[in-house]
């Protein structure tokens, strides 16, 4: 199933998380020019002409009687990766509509964990929420994605937002040079996000940050007078939307750019999304590298 | 306060609408679960003072535009006192009178009081209702601008502005006359507005005859009472010029009456202006309310026609400040008589009388000096030096002292011939045949001498002749009962230029007139001292004889009065064969008048006077052109209240109603605009 635009409207229409997930895959991996199958640490990748030190098995006796010269053949992947998908499941999470920032979280891990788990990599999923934390280890047999799926599924937004838990939890059970995404909207006034991802990548972790966050959050649309109210805690205000919105906007701004910042400085890679985004070009556009 | 639908009022409550959302909006406000609250609060935190300040501005603002929308349907209105009227409205007939004379140019703090009476009169106009008709008349000229009523207000509104102010005496009544005929539609309600500075000489102070029907305004501009502004006027009220006693031979005496219609006491500077030129200064001291005379000495270097004009130094009403005259110089008439009959006895002598004529002259008129010789002595004269001989009882004249005589006549000079029991009358017709107008035939004796029965009288006139209009009036005092006992016939004569001028009453003529070129012969048939008449003791003899004289020198006879009053019609009198007259005006104008050459003086200042002949050539008249002034009655600012003998009167003092909706209307604007930039804010 393929759709042209995998936005968050669309998303919402489809109901189950295998659904968006099969739908999200897809779209990806139509719009490559090679397919990222070539995953398996069998795959051949390209040649690289011979200098001494390389592997005498990887010489290619072909090519080297249809050009008379020594190529090494070299392959995509070579050993098992584990990667750790991290799903933020604060109260925060809940918001957003269509669908929600927690839904198109999921969709998004759901993603990556089938993606990796085709390409015979070892996803693990952690979600971590105020009613506690979900944590499927790493692993690449058949029942581990339906259990990724199945976790994913069940998980619910509530409470309060304790990121600095979720990325200590991950420093203690994590492998060292394990792939660690993060999903999350980073609205935890506590968290210490530039220890966090130090200590992520002394440990030699890749770290991919995707730092979800909703229209509204980003432009603050609302015209009355409106009674906010926190998702997280019992904290409420009365405003005129239109009287503070360019305060809101300059303090977001000041947020995503310190966010971005602090990711450059740590080698993260960062990608700013929003719900309405569509799905499919965020993956290809984060198994291309980063480009669009 | 008032208002015209005060249960409009009621809508003042609408004020507690934006309070009210306020406060329902506050508690019906949509509640919004927001992830990203610590972003509002943190935003709202830095802006909440701001923001609060804001809203409080933006729920007054909101409420006083509600509350004014009540207030403005409810048509507010404030009545003041003032010298304007109610609101006139529905059928009515409204004339305004703006007063337009000199007084109206005196000026209030640099603006003229005739500047503010268009102001009032335009907003008088504004203040009619739609239906009124409005007809506008001017105090100089009661039969416009706008004659008859209109609801053309543009047409009134231009009427005013083209208005302007003149430099007459004018008076209320007839404008007012004028004005209730104006309003004399049945029906219809009739006002009459007067605007002026109420100075007293414009109208009757004890009462003004207004029509019941109609309703008088009379409205004060530039203020009224003792405190009037620039009420203390001083005028040039008189001017005069007379030959002076002062030693120099054409020296003048140029007195000016100045006035002060204050009530103090002042000193104030003035000058003396020759030909445009100022050649005497001086201080006049002025007592409180009264006039002064202010004499200066002049000296002109030679005689002749000038303009002059006393100027005081400027107030508050300049045009009266300054009066102008034309002052004639004249020279002497030189008269030589050529005695026929001298006598030691000085009574007896035939000049005697004449010569007791001649030198009586008045000071007022030309001088004439007198040079007499024997008949012997004429052939050694030169004639040219005289302005005119007169011949008197001479035997008779040679061949060439008449070839001289008639040289000098038709050159311009002017001869009287009076004859005697010495005359010749054969030598004298034959010599003099050229220069009499009518050959002599013989003395008649009527009756004998000093006896008036049957002697001969002054009998018809040719009045047509300015020398005989100028005596042979009603008064002629006494000519026509002067006795003549013996008079000299004349034979039969159609020569041309011949006039009898004055005959007996048996039809003899008495004075004959003869034109030889430029010149002119008089003939006088009878003697000139008491030999065959009684006429040298008549008190018309001395006129007679300095008129004769005039008349033979070329000298007007009739004293024309070089100064006219602003307002008035001007008369001018061109010579014989004009054409057309052409007048140069103050300020540069030229005006053209055809017969009967009569000029509207519009203005104060020298008027030129100049004859276009039949046949196209220009000639000066300097003895038409004339100074004007302004009436002087003008300069007497002191205001004086209007009563009316009938007339609904009394409402000078009137409120007027200031409606104050335009400017809530305007004020709800400015507060919408607020508004909206709050909310932009």
């Amino acid at each position: 199933m393929v759709h042209r635009h995998l936005d968050g409207e669309a998303l919402a229409k489809l109901g189950s998380l295998q659904l968006r997930v099969k739908a999200a895959v897809d779209g990806a991996l139509a719009g490559l020019h090679r397919s990222i199958h070539r995953g398996s640490s069998v795959e051949f990748a390209e040649h690289k002409e011979y200098s001494p030190g390389d592997d005498l098995r990887r010489l290619d006796w072909q090519a080297y009687a249809k050009y008379d010269r020594y190529y090494i053949r070299q392959f995509e992947n070579e050993t098992e990766t584990r990667a750790y998908l991290l799903l933020d499941c604060s109260g925060s999470m809940e918001y957003g509509e269509p669908i929600s920032k927690l839904n198109y979280a999921s969709t998004l891990i759901g993603s990556l964990a089938y993606l990796l788990h085709h390409q015979r990599d070892q996803p693990a999923l952690l979600t971590y929420g105020s009613e506690g934390k979900d944590y499927i280890p790493p692993h690449n047999r058949r029942s581990h994605l339906p259990a990724i799926f199945n976790c994913l599924e069940n998980t619910q937004a509530d409470g309060e937002t304790d990121l600095n838990g979720l990325f200590n939890h991950i420093l203690g059970v994590a492998a060292p040079r394990s792939l660690v995404v993060v999903v999350t909207d980073l609205l935890d006034p506590d968290l210490d996000l530039k220890a966090m991802l130090r200590q992520l990548r002394a440990r030699k972790h890749q770290v991919v940050l995707f730092h979800l966050l909703d229209d509204d959050e980003l432009e603050l649309p609302f015209s009355s007078l409106t009674l906010f109210q926190s998702m997280e805690d019992k904290r409420q205000i009365m405003v005129d939307p239109a009287g503070i919105r360019r305060a809101y906007l300059r303090e977001m701004r000041a947020f995503l750019d310190r966010v971005k910042g602090e990711c450059q400085s740590n080698e993260v890679d960062y990608y700013l999304c929003r719900t309405s985004d569509q799905l499919d070009v965020l993956l290809r556009r984060f198994l291309r590298g980063g480009r669009p | 306060m008032n208002f015209l639908a005060p249960w409009m009022l009621l809508g003042l409550s609408a004020g507690f609408i934006p309070l009210i959302i306020h406060l329902i909006g506050k508690r019906k406000a949509p509640k919004h679960p927001f992830a990203a609250i610590d972003f509002i609060l943190r935003s709202n935190k830095k802006l909440a003072r701001r923001l609060k300040i804001r809203q409080q501005l933006l729920l007054v603002t909101r409420m006083i535009i509600a509350a004014g929308l009540g207030l403005l349907m409810s048509k507010p209105f404030v009545e003041v006192a003032s010298d304007m009227p109610s609101v006139i409205g529905g059928n009515a007939t409204v004339v305004l009178i703006v007063d337009d004379s000199l007084s109206m140019q005196r000026s209030v703090r640099g603006v003229s009081v005739f500047a503010l009476a268009k102001k009032r009169a335009a907003e008088l106009i504004d203040s009619l209702g739609p239906d009124v008709e409005v007809a506008l008349l001017s105090m100089s000229r009661p039969t416009g601008p706008v004659s008859q009523p209109t609801a053309d207000r543009q047409r009134v509104h231009l009427a005013i502005e083209t208005m302007k102010v003149g430099f007459g005496h004018a008076r209320l009544e007839r404008a007012l006359a004028r004005a209730t005929a104006t309003t004399g539609q049945a029906g219809a309600s009739r006002y009459v507005f007067f605007l002026s500075d109420m100075a007293g000489h414009g109208f009757d102070a004890q009462g003004l005859r207004v029509p019941a029907a109609v309703r008088f305004h009379a409205i004060a501009v530039g203020g009224t009472g003792d405190a009037t502004p620039g009420a203390a006027n001083f005028s040039v009220s008189a001017l005069s010029a007379r030959p002076s006693s002062a030693p120099g031979q054409r020296s003048t005496e140029v007195v000016a009456r100045i006035c002060n219609y204050s009530g103090v006491q002042a000193k104030r500077t003035v000058h003396l202006e020759i030909a445009g030129k100022i050649v005497a200064r001086g201080v006049a001291d002025l007592p409180a309310g009264r006039c002064a005379e202010k004499a200066f000495q002049h000296t002109f270097a030679r005689s002749g026609l000038y303009d002059a004009a006393v100027v005081l130094q400027p107030d508050a009403l300049v045009a009266d400040d300054r009066r102008s005259t034309r002052i004639e110089v004249q020279s002497d008439i030189r008269v030589l008589m050529v005695n026929g009959a001298p006598s030691s006895t000085r009574y007896r002598d035939e000049l005697f009388y004449l010569e007791m004529a001649l030198i009586n002259a008045p000071q007022s008129g030309q001088p004439i000096s007198v040079s007499r010789v024997v008949e012997s002595d004429l052939s050694r004269m030169r004639l040219a030096n005289y302005d005119v001989i007169a011949l008197c009882n001479l035997r008779s004249v040679d061949a060439i002292q008449a070839g001289n005589l008639l040289s000098y006549v038709k050159a311009g000079g002017g001869l009287l011939v009076t004859l005697g029991d010495q005359t010749d009358q054969k030598k004298t017709n034959r010599s003099m045949r050229e220069l009499l107008p009518q050959p002599l035939r013989g003395v008649i004796s009527a009756s004998a001498p000093g006896t008036s029965t049957s002697a001969l009288h002054f009998g018809q006139v040719d009045g047509s002749n300015p020398l005989v209009a100028s005596i042979w009036s009603d008064k002629n005092h006494g000519l026509k009962a002067a006795n003549f006992w013996k008079v000299v016939r004349l034979q039969p004569s159609h020569r041309p230029g011949r006039q009898v001028l004055v005959s007996f009453d048996d039809g003899t003529p008495a004075l004959v007139e003869a034109r030889l070129g430029k010149g002119r012969t008089l003939l006088f048939t009878s003697t000139i001292d008491r030999d065959w008449t009684d006429l040298p003791i008549r008190p018309g003899f001395l006129p007679l004889i300095q008129q004769v004289i005039k008349y033979l020198a070329h000298v007007p006879l009739e004293h024309r009065d070089r100064t006219a009053l602003v307002g008035a019609q001007r008369y001018l009198r061109p010579p014989a064969g004009t054409k057309e007259v052409v007048v140069n005006v103050p300020g540069g104008d030229e005006r053209t008048l055809k017969a009967p050459f009569q000029l509207q003086v519009d203005f104060p200042g020298q008027y030129a006077v100049q004859a276009v002949m039949d046949d196209g050539e220009r000639m000066a008249l300097r003895r038409e052109s004339f100074a004007a002034n302004v009436d002087n009655r003008e300069s007497d600012l002191r205001t004086q209240k209007i009563s009316a003998a009938s007339g609904k009167t009394g409402r000078v003092k009137a409120k007027r109603r200031v409606e104050l909706w335009h400017a809530a209307g305007l004020a709800l604007l400015c507060f919408l605009f607020v508004e909206s930039w709050i909310t932009r804010k």
